[in-house]
């Protein structure tokens, strides 16, 4: 039984009326207007279509550009029942599950070369980084993060600040070019920006009862500073960003920088590297070291999540007191005067 | 068939209309369109978003199928596999080139205010000029994988050259406060159309841009006029003291938004004008195209009407806007005269991927 058919050439628009019988081994195509011609089945291509009514289109592996068009939907249901692989249908669950899988599996293994790679090449690479251009990076976030907040400039503060950042200072083996400054700000937070630039919001000075716990935080800063965390956390925020903005198009900005690092800069293994680190220097300088425990304590038992950045951003306080703590040796890092000073840091004169 | 003698035409001038020689429809099903829409959005959660490029795909093949030229649908013979690639080398190319720009934007960010200044300049420069380049090679690729009746239709000319044309127009046209754009808008239609094939059939563009700045100048004009003015009264205000006074400055606060309400309706007439201006300009041989019907309420009641179905189904009747949107299109384009369609010849194959670019800023060419 011939179907009626179109056929184009694929050299010209012209479409010929054809008709187009199926036999066992492949379709014959006659027309008026052509020569006859055989197309094997296993040359056959069923182009897709959508929809039911949709005629059946075909056309040729050995040429694609040929076009055999037969709207017969009994044409259709002969040539599939005939070669079932021809059938869009065929297979195509198989097909589904394959692509969710694979997909899935891309994903997967991006997600695992991050977690994996990123600390093995983030440490390098932030170590090749010069420290003019960190310093200039640390500068521009800082820019951001305090913004149109002042620096707090109360003489008498500065001074006892100073006093307190150099007796730190003393027990740092290598050293490191650290400047501290004192930002208007309620939150109780403390951070080291890549360059040596340390911010400590106000709000952690009000916090805190006695100069050993600023020291304590201080010197955990430094801490971070001594090991290059920032620097660390800012390549790999860097890289996350390229994947994202490579699959999304979304725009990185520094912006972006400034709060990452407040939010979730560090890994576990950096805080208690920090935390360590601190507590050496402290000993070192022969300070007392247990302020930095003292105020993870003070920090548990206020839970009021809206000044205390410090709880959501760090691991499990308890964990990290347990580990830092230490007697009451050593000296009071500022006296009561030079404390009282300092809490007046932020104020007018 | 006889000959039959061409009679000159009636001395009196008249010349019949050209008669509607082509038939050109949209008769895409409704409810196969929400069927690919919907199954491409679950493959494209389900599959974190890689199914994207075969979602593509397979809503152009079914646009493509639907829409008609005497009862023959187009065919779209891309893949997904050639989007998918396509994306991945513009990936490869922009993202290093991206992170190089952050790593200088970090640098210079608290240096001097000129640093700041021309690398967000260098930033604008550049991404317009990608997006441009990225619009024009997503055409090459589409319409070398549209065809008809089995022969390609063929984009040529450079990406570049057509970014660097939009670019150096963009410029005169902040220059000339505007006046530029209905040229800028002649010169690109004109680029695209004059490197247009349908096989071995030339499009071409017959537009100049004077002609759509005549139509431009009336939705100028009125603009300039009432912002000079609103300039003036707020220097007159200036200079008599009264810039302080709360009414003053309410007056001047709510002015803008009374020539944005007044000018709004004018952008509509302005579209569809110069939807007409580049339809009615594209010739194909002896085929001539043009949208004799549209006008400016037509695009607002189509637009207003897809905010309304859109917004009241929570979005889930979208399938439905983009096919009012693609029906409304083909339908007000009107083919007259005649082409010679059995005597076009193949055009040569286009480019193995594409749309990289395109797909990279996310730019949807339907």
């Amino acid at each position: 039984m011939a179907f009626a058919g179109t056929y184009s050439d694929g050299k010209t628009a012209a479409r010929h009326d054809v008709g187009v019988t199926l036999g066992p081994f492949g379709l014959t195509i006659s027309g008026t207007t052509l020569p006859p011609m055989s197309w094997p089945i296993r040359d056959l291509v069923v182009l897709p279509a959508d929809g039911r009514a949709a005629p059946l289109r075909l056309t040729r592996r050995s040429n694609d550009e040929l076009r055999l068009v037969v709207a017969d939907p009994v044409f259709r249901e002969l040539l599939f029942r005939q070669s079932p692989s021809l059938d869009p249908r065929h297979g195509r669950v198989g097909r589904t599950i394959a692509l969710i899988g694979g997909s899935l599996g891309v994903a997967a293994a991006f997600a695992a070369a991050f977690w994996f790679g990123m600390p093995l090449v983030s440490r390098p690479l932030a170590n090749a980084i010069p420290p003019s251009v960190e310093a200039r990076i640390g500068d521009s976030i800082a820019e951001v993060l305090i913004g149109r907040q002042e620096t707090c400039e109360n003489p008498d503060g500065e001074n006892a600040l100073d006093t307190l950042v150099e007796r730190v200072l003393a027990g740092v083996e290598a050293p490191v070019d650290i400047s501290v400054e004192v930002v208007k700000s309620p939150m109780v937070n403390a951070i080291a920006l890549p360059g040596g630039r340390i911010i400590i919001f106000a709000g952690l000075i009000a916090k805190v009862e006695g100069s050993d716990e600023v020291s304590g935080v201080l010197a955990h800063e430094i801490g971070h500073i001594v090991h290059r965390h920032s620097m660390q956390a800012l390549v790999r925020h860097f890289a996350l960003s390229m994947v994202v903005t490579a699959f999304t198009g979304n725009d990185w900005k520094i912006g972006g920088a400034a709060q990452f690092l407040i939010q979730n800069a560090y890994s576990r293994e950096a805080e208690a590297e920090a935390d360590d680190t601190g507590v050496a220097i402290l000993d070192r300088a022969g300070l007392r070291a247990d302020g930095l425990a003292a105020f993870f304590g003070r920090l548990q038992k206020d839970h009021d999540d809206s000044h205390l950045r410090y709880i959501g951003t760090h691991p499990p306080l308890a964990d990290r007191q347990a580990k830092i703590a230490r007697g009451h040796g050593g000296k009071t890092v500022l006296s009561d005067a030079d404390w009282a000073a300092l809490r007046t840091i932020c104020k007018q004169d | 068939m006889a000959s039959v003698p061409i009679s000159p035409l009636p001395t009196g001038g008249y010349v019949a209309p050209l008669p509607r020689s082509h038939t050109l429809d949209y008769v895409g099903p409704t409810g196969t369109m929400f069927a690919i829409f919907y199954k491409n959005l679950v493959l494209t959660i389900l599959t974190l978003g890689i199914y994207r490029f075969w979602a593509k795909t397979r809503l152009r093949r079914f646009l493509w199928a639907n829409t008609q030229v005497d009862g023959e649908g187009f065919e779209y013979t891309g893949t997904g596999k050639e989007l998918f690639l396509g994306f991945l080398k513009a990936v490869a190319i922009l993202v290093p080139l991206f992170g190089a720009l952050q790593v200088l934007e970090l640098l210079v960010l608290d240096q001097t205010m000129i640093g700041i200044a021309a690398l967000s300049i260098f930033r604008v420069v550049l991404i317009v000029g990608l997006v441009y380049a990225g619009t024009f090679s997503a055409r090459k690729f589409r319409m070398s994988r549209t065809t008809w009746r089995g022969i390609r239709f063929q984009q040529t000319g450079s990406m570049w050259r057509y970014a660097g044309m939009a670019l150096l127009g963009f410029f005169l046209t902040a220059v000339t406060l505007g006046l530029y754009l209905p040229f800028l808008e002649a010169k690109l239609a004109r680029y695209e159309m004059d490197n247009l094939r349908f096989g071995s059939a030339a499009f071409r563009f017959t537009g100049e841009g004077k002609t759509l700045l005549k139509v431009f100048l009336w939705i100028w004009v009125p603009f300039v006029v009432l912002a000079g003015g609103i300039g003036v009264l707020a220097l007159y205000l200036f200079s008599a003291g009264q810039l302080a006074d709360p009414k003053a400055q309410a007056m001047l606060g709510f002015l803008p938004f009374a020539i944005m309400i007044v000018l709004y309706p004018s952008m509509f007439w302005y579209m569809a004008r110069a939807a007409r201006f580049r339809a009615d300009n594209t010739h194909l041989e002896g085929l001539s195209f043009s949208m004799p019907r549209l006008t400016g309420w037509r695009i607002f009641t189509l637009l207003l009407g897809n905010s309304l179905i859109f917004t009241f189904s929570l979005g889930i009747l979208y399938p439905l806007t983009t096919q009012r949107t693609v029906r409304f299109w083909v339908r007000q384009l009107h083919l007259s005269g005649a082409l010679d369609v059995d005597a076009i010849a193949q055009a040569e194959r286009g480019p193995k991927t594409g749309e990289g670019l395109a797909g990279f800023f996310d730019i949807d060419v339907g």
